[in-house]
């Protein structure tokens, strides 16, 4: 099979603040388009995407991560950096909740391979949040964390596409 | 989005507690998210009741208050994110009301189309990749492979159908609503886009392979059901209940409010109606709903003959069960095939599967006549209007049943209050007595083994539960179970994350 795009999956939540940080990664890059790299935006990982993940030559899944604030000092520090986004490469796993109606990136990689024959790489790239209310804007410090996170996911592209 | 590891397990005060302590029911810090049952025995041992706690809350009802109207749609299809067409087709079902307007018939049948879909895509996932584990692989079966991965190893093909099946309902959402998930497609007055004619051409490309699915799933589980589910026909949730759901006009299976939806019907297991034609705007004169200090999940029952008489059933099974017939050649066929096995009226919970099945060849045929309908593709969807009405109850019926929105808006279209009325919930009287049941068969002494929680788990399983609608929570839905002597002294528990 010739893998010919690369993925990218932003994960998330639009009307729960910084939750919506992956899907907001993943329009800026749609909208500026890059040779081969493809982009899914979805509220949660379900089993019809191990296909498209099986067709492409590197998956990066983007989502909002749960951060728990720090204490004292180091929550004055953090109020005034931004959080940094980390790419972590991710192995297929059919470790967790079996019976969910949603899947988590190790065990849809782990679906795709069991169905479609032998996975391609993957990463994740974890935004940090830290409000979850409803609403539908992110907090300064994850929107910072988003620009941050764009070119990184830009960077990936070029070198995987 | 996943949690940020914690790198100090001690930092946690929680993990300190002593192990007795731990089993305390916390719904906020331990089980959030979570689905619990504690099975209660008698002085004698014997399973006195099992109980299905849902321990989540979100409270959508509440902060939807001061949104407009219109807004509801989009809103309330967050809900969840397996059926958020259900919400979406509520709601606008509901908006419809409150401009007091007659949608255009192509908004109406894309309406349909959709929930068709949508019903597709639920049931598949519920039956090839959630329940036929258990059914292939067995009980008893090593818990680490009675999953889609262990599905995969015995039969690759049955596990790639069931995707094939569930992407064909999703595109068909899709190709309509722009989106697969959460898409505001469907509004107030009737719906955003129409249907090309080259898209409709595409939808029916896919059927022929969908028909294929459906019809290998159906020889399948039926096989199964003649040779290896006996047992679970008598015990997974075999008793006499109402059942609740609409049915159109002329009496045959509906799952869409509109011009040819008769109500909703309400019948008893012997066969006979007991209320016929009812109005969703008058749900509040026939429903009630009971509450329990131990779930967030309600418990609706029918006003008049109050919580334990009053219980009924909704969701695949019981729409077959109040319907004449389906309107379909094949579905009928099964329809008919099922109530040989069954009864007139089916009673076993665990039929529920085969309702399923027999569902979505019911919602391919009817995709198929509605894709051959040169009015589907029409260009008028949406009939506007202001706010006309303050206060309007719209229904539709989801995968998992019958599911009702209710709303009262002021002169400006601001909601002041909403009830969700949600199909899991509706269910929750019949998924205490199902697990009641299997306890009581399957209990050795006060043994919690793996295949009792396994089959306790699959009792709550034939019902799909969606416990992010039925609660409005984030969540999955892991399984702890504990198990009680007669004094209320815990004795065993068993838990599955």
């Amino acid at each position: 099979m010739v893998r010919s795009q690369v993925l990218v999956i932003g994960i998330g939540n639009r009307l729960r603040s910084d939750d919506g940080a992956g899907i907001r990664v993943a329009e800026a890059i749609e909208a500026q388009p890059t040779g081969g790299v493809q982009v899914v935006i979805c509220d949660q990982l379900t089993p019809e995407l191990a296909e498209r993940i099986s067709q492409a030559r590197a998956v990066l899944f983007v989502d909002a991560l749960v951060v728990d604030p720090p204490l004292g000092e180091a929550s004055e520090a953090m109020a005034h950096s931004p959080g940094t986004a980390q790419l972590q490469p991710l192995e297929a796993s059919t470790q967790g909740d079996p019976g969910g109606h949603a899947l988590t990136p190790p065990r849809l990689l782990a679906l795709s391979a069991a169905l479609y024959g032998p996975c391609p790489p993957a990463w994740q790239l974890l935004i940090p949040g830290e409000q979850w209310q409803v609403g539908d804007q992110l907090s300064a410090r994850t929107a910072a964390a988003c620009r941050n996170a764009i070119p990184v996911v830009q960077a990936w592209g070029a070198r995987h596409a | 989005m996943p949690r940020n590891p914690d790198p100090d397990p001690s930092a946690n005060p929680k993990e300190h507690q002593p192990a007795r302590r731990t089993i305390t029911i916390d719904p906020v810090t331990r089980i959030e998210g979570h689905a619990k049952i504690s099975i209660h025995l008698d002085a004698a041992g014997a399973v006195e009741t099992a109980r299905f706690h849902v321990t989540e809350y979100r409270g959508f009802e509440k902060f939807c208050e001061g949104r407009p109207f219109t807004e509801m749609a989009g809103i309330t299809a967050r809900i969840c994110g397996i059926c958020p067409v259900s919400h979406l087709l509520a709601a606008a079902a509901t908006g419809d009301k409150i401009l007091a307007v007659q949608i255009p018939p192509a908004a109406e049948k894309l309406r349909r189309l959709m929930n068709l879909a949508q019903i597709t895509q639920s049931h598949a996932l519920s039956f090839f990749h959630l329940s036929s584990p258990d059914f292939l692989l067995g009980w008893d079966s090593d818990p680490e492979k009675r999953n889609i991965f262990g599905l995969i190893a015995a039969n690759p093909e049955l596990a790639r159908s069931g995707i094939r099946l569930r992407q064909f309902g999703q595109g068909v959402i899709e190709a309509l609503g722009g989106r697969k998930i959460h898409a505001a497609w469907a509004v107030p007055g009737g719906v955003r886009s129409p249907l090309s004619p080259e898209t409709r051409d595409q939808i029916r490309q896919g059927l022929p392979e969908a028909f294929t699915i459906a019809e290998q799933g159906l020889t399948l589980f039926k096989q199964l059901l003649d040779h290896q589910l006996g047992e679970e026909l008598e015990v997974f949730g075999r008793f006499p209940s109402l059942f609740m759901g609409l049915v159109s006009r002329d009496g045959t299976w509906e799952h869409s409010s509109g011009r040819h939806c008769g109500g909703i019907r309400v019948m008893a297991s012997n066969g006979s109606l007991v209320a016929d034609g009812l109005e969703a705007d008058d749900y509040a004169s026939f429903l009630a709903e009971a509450v329990e200090p131990w779930s967030y999940l309600k418990f609706p029952y029918i006003k008049a003959l109050g919580p334990e008489a009053g219980s009924y059933r909704v969701g695949p099974l019981a729409r077959l069960n109040l319907c004449e017939r389906i309107g379909t050649e094949r579905a009928d066929r099964e329809l008919v095939e099922l109530r040989q096995r069954g009864g007139r009226v089916v009673t076993a919970s665990f039929l529920y599967h085969l309702a399923r099945l027999i569902e979505i060849l019911a919602c391919l045929e009817q995709m198929e006549q509605l894709l051959d309908d040169p009015e589907l593709t029409a260009t008028h969807v949406r009939a506007r209007a202001g706010v006309n009405c303050h206060e309007a109850v719209g229904v539709s019926e989801a995968p998992r049943g019958t599911l009702l929105h209710h709303y009262r808006v002021d002169a400006n279209g601001l909601i002041e209050r909403v009830n969700l009325i949600i199909a899991t919930g509706q269910n929750n009287n019949a998924m205490n007595r199902t697990i009641t049941q299997i306890a009581r068969h399957y209990l050795d002494g006060q043994n919690l083994s793996e295949g009792l929680l396994n089959r306790v788990e699959a009792g709550i399983r034939c019902f799909d539960p969606c416990l992010s609608c039925s609660t409005h929570a984030a969540g999955q839905m892991p399984l702890q179970v504990l198990l009680f002597n007669a004094e209320g002294e815990l004795l065993q528990q068993r838990r599955r994350d």
